[in-house]
């Protein structure tokens, strides 16, 4: 329960930090994905979840859908941009050309189809009152196959930062090579609990993990880019 | 040596041998004297192994010859056996550009070379190429291959490591009895002795880049220069990704 509402205020923190600049108009796809992803795990803390579903009470567990068409919407603008930093076009069109938008809509459709098909009376994001049905399960699985999707066809371009010469790209390179990771770790540990619903919890930890590093590594390169750019104004003054 | 040896130094021989020097043992007092960090020598206590270059300030804080005594210590034992002196191709792999550049202009001027003398000062490894062209002087023929298999590591990683001049000091003593050399260069070369604890004759580089040919000169300056480019190539390479990278995600 902690864990829910630190990773969103995390989130949030980092998304609001960003919030003078993406006003201005720079990287508004980064602003914009890192304020989807930031709704997204906002939109699953408890109270949260509970005033949005009352809202639309005939379909429980809506707002869990809408936090999944957030965070999904979030990785597919922070993936792009990803692929455009690391010079990797063919990942690009993978992730955001026309394959890659078949791939989202395929993947958001069958989840939002097996969300319609699931009768469950518990307001529970993921749906995790239910476990014991096999189709909840599904739900949740398929929901880590997109993030695991985007990040393998990204792992390959952004680990090669982790051998740059320049600190600031090493470490923003491990951060995001190491939630990438986790989160393809994550898509396996989902296929586990289609199995054994055991291995929710300690998935749940891993998406929660895999998402500040991710955050942490795109927020490196953030800073990085201010302290880079006050430099270069302190340089110009003196 | 089979994957899987231990390949630092036993704490609990490291303590024997310091209570011995009359070295205090605690990572409190031992850090402040050799001048590392407490939290790094705790946590390598911690562990029960110790690297090398622990031992080798240690040696030197006691005013011991630190190739003796990482000599006492498995599975440094052999060390001392294999000691000989560096050859010419060995000594060369440790002289820099600036030290070729500076040997080349000298001999095109006598007034540039007296001008030259004084400032210039033999630059010591570790420098950014050291082990690498270490590697390349005492390879005979399939070094990297032989040395991925008997350190148990991928012949990828191996060439990536000594590229990056990053072997350690085990490494280097394995590559060295591959070569069939003195392992002291080698440790020279990754930064861990200096070429006196080496047992480089003093002046060697001195004496051996002057008894080398205008043709061999010119060569080795060659060599310096395109490792230097390539260097310098892929530090602006870096620094214009890391530019996109920061404009992009930033």
């Amino acid at each position: 329960m902690i864990t829910t509402y630190l990773i969103a205020i995390i989130l949030a923190a980092l998304a609001l930090a960003r919030l003078p600049s993406g006003l201005r108009g720079r990287n508004r796809l980064v602003f914009a994905s890192a304020l989807a992803i930031a709704l997204a795990f906002g939109l699953v803390v408890p109270p949260i979840y509970e005033s949005v579903g009352s809202l639309i009470p005939a379909v429980p567990n809506f707002p869990d859908l809408i936090a999944k068409l957030l965070l999904f919407t979030g990785l597919l603008l922070a993936a792009t941009q990803v692929a455009r930093a690391y010079e990797a076009p063919r990942a690009q069109r993978f992730i955001s050309g026309l394959p890659g938008a078949a791939v989202f809509v395929a993947v958001f459709a069958v989840d939002a189809l097996i969300f319609a098909s699931v009768h469950t009376g518990a307001r529970v994001p993921d749906l995790a009152a239910n476990l014991d049905q096999p189709l909840v399960r599904l739900y949740s699985t398929i929901a880590t196959t997109y993030p695991a999707y985007l990040f393998v066809l990204l792992l390959p371009h952004v680990a090669s930062g982790c051998r740059s010469t320049q600190l600031t790209v090493r470490v923003t390179s491990w951060l995001l090579s190491a939630g990438f990771v986790l989160a393809i770790v994550r898509f396996g540990l989902g296929l586990l609990t289609l199995l054994a619903p055991d291995f929710y919890s300690p998935g749940q930890a891993f998406s929660g993990v895999a998402a500040l590093l991710v955050a942490a590594g795109l927020a490196t390169a953030f800073f990085a880019r201010l302290s880079r750019t006050r430099r270069a104004h302190n340089m110009k003054g003196a | 040596m089979p994957e899987g040896v231990r390949v630092t130094v036993s704490t609990a021989a490291f303590k024997q041998w310091a209570t011995d020097a009359g070295l205090p043992v605690g990572a409190a007092p031992l850090s402040r004297l050799i001048g590392v960090s407490r939290t790094t020598l705790q946590a390598q206590f911690l562990r029960g192994r110790l690297h090398e270059s622990i031992v080798v300030s240690a040696a030197r804080e006691v005013s011991s010859d630190p190739v003796i005594v990482l000599a006492t210590f498995d599975p440094y034992e052999d060390l001392l056996q294999s000691v000989m002196p560096p050859t010419p191709r060995e000594i060369l792999s440790q002289v820099t550009l600036i030290d070729a550049v500076v040997e080349l202009v000298s001999r095109s001027n006598e007034q540039y070379a007296a001008a030259l003398s004084p400032v210039h000062r033999w630059e010591d490894p570790p420098q950014a190429d050291s082990i690498r062209n270490w590697i390349d002087a005492v390879d005979p023929g399939d070094l990297r291959r032989e040395l991925a298999t008997r350190i148990g590591m991928a012949p990828s990683n191996v060439s990536t490591a000594i590229t990056a001049n990053k072997l350690k000091p085990h490494e280097l003593v394995e590559a060295a009895r591959i070569a069939g050399t003195s392992s002291l260069t080698g440790l020279a070369a990754g930064g861990l002795l200096t070429l006196q604890e080496a047992r480089w004759p003093d002046d060697a580089r001195r004496a051996t880049i002057s008894a080398l040919s205008i043709v061999d000169l010119h060569e080795l300056v060659q060599a310096r220069l395109s490792s230097s480019q390539r260097a310098a190539r892929r530090l602006v390479a870096d620094v214009e990704a890391a530019r996109r990278i920061e404009e992009s995600l930033g």
